[in-house]
């Protein structure tokens, strides 16, 4: 046979069945010792020189070893006033203000060893600690102050409440006057704790904080000053302020390691890679905990939350959602101890109508909630409601489902056992739900919609302090506007607030606090699904870890001045 | 011909760069409360609702979708990405360097497997008796069937977390001096490369074990073993060759997808690529970020479809006479 000039033979042999490559092309012998070569490759690989594992966090030669917080905070830039997270870290690390709150929420000094106010909340003063220095070296003066105000007033996009409430600021040698247009109580915490002080002579030339690259934004006066920001890594590194007019701390360098889940987090505690845990407004998440409790290098502190990790709040402006009965009887379906064994591990608290969790000064300490589902169901008969449908749904006299919905943030750890476990209890009493689950640009787009009946959110410390304090800034419809939780417009609620706001009296405002809580107990804008217990696990070996959650944690300005670093030789590591 | 197609290319650029820019901008939720963070977005919104105005007026937001539309197509043209509201820094700065460690990451993950892929679904795809075949099909199908997030976390527990042998996460560990050595940067990149090496290859030999499959049982293929040529000479010229055209296209696929990042695998290892980039800008609302992002993963994935068809002309004699007659 001939074909194009070239003739082969057919041979009857090589049939198609008999088809044996493998054995004679060099292509196939020559992948298989590529995928041996590619095997033992991977296998040898970390065994490599430069490849091996080494302890990223162990002390560099003759230096002592650095506190490894691992945090999930996602901080994209060391700006303190346009990064929300590293804002966070300037307060813990960085940034003085002029007073700071202890555990149990007192006001102590800090740039401001001397403060105070008229009796009615309307002039405060306050004398500045004279020695104390930027980074850099430059004194602090009150000139930084009234500057640190006027800037923020005028550049920070949530500085607008500046001019709303100062009249005028006042300088005299270290003493800043601050002149109030209207009695204001609570001052020392909105504003003598939630400013860093800037430095003038660096922020003065940075007209837009929110587009600078400038280096100088990391300069503080705080006891650790900023060294660096390594993206690859993730680590952000600060080396004790040896020049700090405080107590200077015993800790040379505090690293911060971002992560990307807890997961990888909480396994890096366990190798003995990270000390401790820091998230803003929360405690270790309750699944990693007992893992972390077992290990021998671990210890754990805890404390009472002062947030709230799971609240029900209901839509006051919905026609449903107004009638104090089906509030009642929403809150008298719910399971708060499954929610609790769900949420907190049963390591929670259950919570009281009152709202206020104990661990907040004030806290009236009214009844804890229990599920009486027959009375929830006697409640919704009472409204009108009747039972038509097969599967135990309530009706309304007209025949219309009552189906309720529910408004989610779908990035909360845990948010989506409590929905399954809110959907079961209230089914018991007839309600069926709809649930909007969304990220938190849609949920607050939702929120301003206002088209849900409930929604499932957390309260954070610093949340609970807002406005008159109590939470009532998630509740006051003048606080929150749009964007607003329960929309409260109940004028008995407003005038609590008004009068905190315009009471410096310890005892007048107790008497005011415990009045805000009955108020909720009675009205229920929302009720808490549970009372957290925030676990705070740390390396042994560490000690004078101090517990500060309004600063968020182990991780705070009195943890720094107390904290001894492990001794030299001591096994921290499991 | 190449005319041709590149204007089908830039229509479809242009039409994906549109759908991008109005799917993402029709999404709820406003960019700021990323901005400002949720407490401070949630007070101003009645204490100084002017601040939020003008800062919606500073970054373009309150202006008609339609001129927003226009003006972002014109600045990709001029290349001018804009400064992302979420990171403080230059979108081009910010995806340069994103991009740096998604290619580190991705082009030897990409190269790998093709070459793995090949080989085993060489080796797989032959008739007759094939013990390869019967190991190695069941394990692919396995591995592509365990989602990419299970094997990253399934090798972190065994080669990171008991072991000890490799970094759990990062991309490097800690370089105080600012200089990062290669070796450090390997022993982070080892896990995220073989969990995307191993996924990969798995995907690619199953298509090219298939390929083979069905090349083996044309006509000619049976003609030149009949005729008796060399093993060797079949598979290289009459089955290879022919089973590479619907893999090319599939490599092309994985490498159009290179810019996109592996998100999972990133977030599993805290790799900071271009995947997760993407998601927190979804998440954030960067419109400045996201139109950069989608521009990037555009270009590469048409680029790569580019590269795809001119090598299937290179290789196909059909695809090659069909383009010569058109």
């Amino acid at each position: 046979m001939r074909i194009r000039g070239r003739s082969f033979s057919v041979r009857p042999s090589s049939t198609f069945s008999n088809f044996r490559p493998v054995d004679h092309c060099p292509l196939v012998r020559w992948g298989r010792r590529m995928m041996v070569f590619g095997g033992l490759l991977l296998l040898s690989w970390p065994f490599l020189p430069g490849c091996g594992s080494k302890k990223e966090n162990g002390p560099p030669a003759g230096g002592p070893k650095p506190l490894m917080i691992g945090t999930t905070m996602n901080i994209k830039q060391p700006n303190p006033v346009a990064d929300y997270y590293y804002n966070i870290l300037a307060m813990l690390m960085t940034h003085d203000s002029l007073v700071r709150f202890d555990e149990g929420l007192n006001p102590v000094p800090q740039l401001a060893v001397e403060f105070g106010s008229d009796t009615e909340g309307r002039v405060w003063t306050f004398d500045l600690v004279p020695n104390a220095r930027w980074h850099d070296g430059r004194p602090v003066t009150a000139d930084d102050v009234a500057f640190t105000f006027g800037y923020i007033g005028k550049h920070h996009v949530s500085g607008g409440w500046v001019s709303d409430i100062i009249d005028k600021i006042e300088t005299s040698g270290l003493r800043v006057t601050f002149r109030l247009k209207r009695p204001y109580s609570r001052f020392l915490i909105n504003a003598g704790f939630v400013v860093r002080i800037l430095p003038r002579h660096i922020w003065e030339t940075i007209s837009d904080p929110y587009q600078t690259q400038s280096p100088g934004i990391t300069v503080g006066c705080g006891p650790y000053r900023f060294e660096g920001f390594d993206r690859s890594s993730g680590l952000i590194r600060f080396q004790s302020n040896t020049g700090y007019y405080g107590q200077i701390p015993g800790t040379a360098r505090v690293n911060y390691r971002t992560y990307g889940t807890m997961d990888l987090l909480a396994l890096d505690m366990i190798r003995g890679q990270v000390d401790l845990f820091y998230q803003y407004a929360a405690g270790m998440p309750a699944p990693y905990v007992d893992k972390l409790k077992k290990q021998p290098g671990m210890l754990c502190e805890e404390a009472v939350s002062m947030g709230i990790p799971a609240v029900l709040g209901f839509n006051l402006e919905r026609p449903l959602m107004g009638a104090p009965a089906m509030r009642r009887a929403i809150a008298l379906a719910i399971d708060y101890h499954q929610i609790n064994a769900c949420l907190m591990n049963g390591k929670g608290m259950i919570p009281s109508p009152g709202l206020v969790p104990p661990s907040l000064p004030f806290h009236a300490g009214l009844e804890t909630w229990s599920q009486d589902a027959e009375k929830g169901r006697a409640l919704l008969s009472s409204q009108g409601f009747v039972h038509r449908d097969s599967e135990g749904g309530l009706e309304t006299a007209d025949g219309v489902p009552l189906t309720l919905t529910l408004l989610v943030r779908s990035d909360l750890w845990g948010e989506g056992q409590i929905v399954k476990l809110l959907a079961r209890d209230l089914m018991r009493v007839g309600i069926k739900l709809t649930v909007r689950s969304a990220d938190l640009s849609t949920y607050l787009a939702f929120l301003k919609e206002g088209d849900y009946d409930l929604v499932l959110f957390r309260t954070t410390p610093w949340g609970m302090m807002m406005h008159a304090g109590c939470g009532s800034g998630y509740f006051d419809s003048r606080t929150a506007g749009s964007v607003n939780m329960c929309r409260l417009k109940d004028v008995r609620f407003s005038h609590l607030c008004d009068r905190i706001l315009v009471t410096t009296d310890s005892r007048a405002l107790e008497s005011l606090c415990g009045q805000m809580q009955r108020y909720y107990a009675e009205n229920l804008p929302a009720v808490a699904l549970c009372w957290g217990r925030s676990t705070f696990p740390y390396a042994k070996g560490w000690r004078g870890f101090k517990i500060n959650q309004i600063e968020g944690g182990l991780a705070n300005r009195f943890s720094w001045a107390a904290l001894e670093p492990p001794s030299p030789g001591a096994t921290d590591t499991p | 011909m190449l005319r041709g197609k590149a204007s089908r290319y830039l229509l479809s650029l242009v039409f994906v760069l549109s759908l991008n820019f109005f799917i993402v901008q029709f999404l709820p939720g406003d960019p700021l409360v990323h901005l400002l963070g949720e407490e401070t977005y949630v007070h101003l919104q009645t204490r100084n609702p002017h601040a939020l105005t003008e800062l919606r007026a500073k970054h373009g937001l309150n202006r008609p979708m339609v001129e927003r539309y226009l003006t972002a197509m014109a600045d990709i043209l001029r290349l001018r990405l804009g400064w992302s509201y979420q990171y403080g820094s230059p979108v081009s700065q910010l995806l340069f360097y994103r991009l740096k460690w998604t290619l580190l990451l991705l082009v030897p993950a990409v190269c790998l497997s093709a070459a793995f892929g090949l080989l085993l679904g060489c080796l797989a795809g032959r008739p007759g008796k094939n013990r390869v075949d019967r190991v190695m099909t069941p394990l692919c199908l396995t591995v592509y069937a365990t989602p990419a997030y299970c094997l990253a976390f399934l090798l972190l527990l065994v080669f990171a977390f008991s072991s000890d042998l490799l970094p759990l996460g990062g991309m490097t560990g800690s370089a105080q001096t600012g200089q990062i050595p290669a070796g450090d940067v390997l022993r982070h990149l080892t896990l995220p490369l073989s969990v995307l090496v191993l996924h990969n290859t798995a995907y690619l030999a199953i298509i090219m074990r298939g390929a083979v499959r069905q090349v083996f049982t044309e006509d000619y293929v049976v003609t030149a073993v009949s005729k008796g040529l060399k093993p060797r000479v079949v598979m290289a010229r009459h089955v290879l060759l022919n089973a590479l055209a619907p893999y090319v296209a599939a490599v092309a696929i994985n490498f159009g997808f290179i810019a996109g990042g592996a998100l999972l695998v990133e977030v599993v290892f805290s790799w900071q690529g271009m995947g997760s980039l993407m998601y927190e800008a979804v998440l954030a609302r960067d419109y400045p970020v996201l139109s950069g992002c989608f521009l990037i993963l555009a270009l590469a994935v048409i680029g790569a479809n580019l590269m795809a068809d001119l090598f299937s002309t290179f290789i196909d004699p059909r695809v090659r006479d069909d383009a010569a007659s058109a």
